[in-house]
């Protein structure tokens, strides 16, 4: 077949090389089910993972284990600070992956046993694997600042995980008397979603604005440093002037200490109170992490930068918030690309082949208003023992466009949100 | 851009391409479903503004994507990504997503703004794009079943000089054309599956 068009080239090579093509549908070998992969977490990175073992390799049996029935976005939550969006906007349901032959299992895992590869589950049963994925995110480190403790949630909601925590920020925004100052207490980073704490305050000034233009906003923060700033100064003087304040640590942002009873933050100079603190601890891995033995000193997940293999433990992948994935910012897209590699790597080792390339994106929105949006955009590559930002490719949003490019790119963001939320649950 | 067919192949058999800061071999598969949580499921979008890719033609795409990397064609995002991605990766990529399924997004047709959106494409759209725009052909989109957000945001960069547009024939023809035109024929393309 010497003529042959370009379509059947590339068919018949397609075909030729189905077998050895990293990535690609495994034909099946026959009905038994070949090996067992468990998923530990269902957020975006343990959804997205699940759903891509599967698609890669429709013979692996797929198990994914989440405490909750639904789960509620943190992406564009903020939204719901400024009554934007409801909360119901951001949930979902695992009835998509159910149908897709994973098995869904709503409960807690409570241990891991890395040698005998099984999970334990607080109902009592356990289940085995031949590949573990933990993507079970952040947890706060409370210890971390002198007199912070986990009854915090109550009454200075962090809503850095969404959903009750979201809705109780809100209420307590709607219940501030006009003239207050709402705090945010950003956490050292490296913490999850970095441009959310400044995407946050614009959004409570959004609301502000419209209802309590007498109020404001103020940043503590323990960084000196703050995501897509350029971006987010711009936006703030240009929709909300004078009403957001941002003190980093360079200018005693950092908090040192909290005095529950009395609502005070103190920092090295200063000491604040407000009826609206936004409190946002320190992060570390969520505890499964802790618990199965694959944190670092840190506190996060030490993984292969080509793989997600944990480097403590053989054949369990950390993926997402809890991966100290190198140059990769902590976010839902960054979860799922890892998530998405990680499938690929899991279902080349089932299948006895070399893990393919990895391929690591990040891309995040951040909204300040429902018609001015903005981004970042960057890839990554396994570099010797870490995850590397491949040089230049890290870019925010240009800050001289026009009106209608802001628009736009609130638009993008919203389409970013349903195809995200359709990759991962549906 | 007539190589196309010839780098896809090439990129497709795995050969190494030395230049890529992405990686040393060409992983397709990986590489392209980096694209989905934008573009959606093997390229059909499930959000109105991103546009679907899956089903596109392999010309098409490959031109669109070298375009937005040279800055030649204005984008917010694909231009940053893109910059990092060797020829080779994006012909990859155009060959990848030329061989999804194309699948029409459902939008729901206004009947008013369909036919002022027809009178429209009959005038200005039709001579080049043809009658149906519902194929992947050469380096044309296919419009048929595309999202008119998505459209409508494309002709929208034709009317102001301060985008970058690849083409004066479609700047010449969008000029013509009224914000609600625009809105028209973005809706009627959209729903002309």
């Amino acid at each position: 077949m010497l003529n042959w068009t370009r379509r059947d080239f590339i068919k018949a090579g397609g075909a030729s090389l189905a077998s050895g093509l990293a990535g690609a549908p495994f034909v099946a070998s026959g009905a038994a089910r070949k090996a067992r992969v468990v998923v530990i977490g269902g957020g975006y990175g343990g959804a997205i993972a699940a759903k891509y073992v599967k698609r890669l390799d429709p013979q692996i049996d797929v198990t994914l284990v989440e405490r909750n029935k639904h789960y509620v976005s943190c992406p564009f939550s903020n939204e719901v600070l400024s009554g934007e969006r409801d909360i119901e906007s951001l949930t979902f349901d695992y009835q998509g992956l159910a149908a897709r032959d994973i098995r869904v299992i709503h409960d807690e895992a409570t241990a891991v046993d890395p040698v005998r590869k099984t999970v334990s589950l607080k109902n009592g049963k356990a289940l085995e694997y031949d590949r573990l994925v933990v993507s079970p995110g952040i947890q706060f480190n409370w210890k971390a600042i002198e007199g912070c403790g986990p009854e915090m949630e109550k009454t200075m909601p962090h809503a850095w995980k969404a959903g009750e925590q979201t809705l109780l920020l809100r209420k307590q925004l709607e219940a501030m008397k006009d003239g207050g100052t709402a705090i945010i207490v950003v956490p050292p980073a490296p913490f999850r979603c970095p441009p959310g704490p400044y995407e946050r305050a614009a959004q409570m000034c959004a609301y502000f604005k419209h209802h309590k233009p007498k109020s404001r906003v103020l940043i503590l923060d323990a960084n000196t440093a703050m995501s897509k700033r350029p971006l987010f100064e711009q936006a703030w003087a240009a929709l909300y002037p004078g009403m957001i304040t941002w003190t980093p640590a360079s200018n005693s942002g950092k908090v040192l200490r909290v005095d529950q009873s009395k609502r005070t933050l103190v920092t090295e100079f200063d000491s604040y109170t407000s009826d609206v603190i936004n409190f946002i601890a320190p992060h570390k891995a969520g505890q499964i992490a802790h618990i199965a033995g694959l944190t670092d000193a840190a506190g996060w997940c030490p993984v292969d930068p080509f793989t997600m293999e944990s480097t403590k433990h053989k054949a369990i992948h950390v993926i997402g918030d809890a991966s100290a994935a190198g140059d990769m910012p902590k976010s839902a897209h960054s979860a799922g690309s890892q998530a998405k590699a990680t499938a690929a790597a899991i279902v080349a080792a089932i299948n006895g082949q070399t893990a393919p390339n990895p391929y690591y994106v990040n891309t995040c929105y951040s909204l300040v208003a429902p018609d001015w949006g903005f981004s970042v955009a960057g890839l990554y590559k396994a570099d010797g023992d870490k995850i590397a930002a491949i040089p230049g490719s890290v870019v925010i949003s240009p800050t001289d466009v026009a009106p209608f490019t802001r628009k736009e790119e609130a638009a993008f963001g919203l389409s970013w949100l349903a195809n995200i939320t359709a990759e991962a649950f549906s | 851009m007539r190589k196309s067919p010839l780098l896809s192949i090439v990129a497709f058999c795995g050969v190494v391409a030395a230049s890529s800061p992405f990686a040393a071999e060409i992983n397709i598969v990986g590489l392209a479903n980096t694209c989905n949580s934008c573009h959606g499921m093997d390229g059909f979008s499930a959000g109105q503004a991103n546009p679907s890719i899956g089903g596109q033609s392999a010309d098409y795409l490959n031109k669109v994507m070298r375009e937005q990397r040279s800055g030649e064609r204005y984008s917010s995002v694909m231009g940053r990504l893109l910059k990092s991605y060797t020829d080779e990766e994006i012909a990859a990529l155009a060959d990848h997503y030329s061989r999804q399924e194309w699948r029409a997004a459902v939008q729901e047709r206004q009947l008013r703004l369909s036919l002022r959106g027809k009178r429209v494409h009959n005038m200005v759209c039709k001579k080049c794009h043809g009658a149906k725009d519902n194929k992947a052909k050469d380096e044309t989109i296919r419009l048929g079943g595309q999202w008119a957000g998505y459209i409508q945001a494309v002709l929208n960069r034709y009317v102001d000089p301060k985008y970058q547009r690849p083409s004066d024939e479609m700047a010449e023809a969008v000029n013509s054309l009224s914000p609600e035109d625009i809105e028209a024929v973005s809706h009627f393309v959209a729903s002309n599956k």
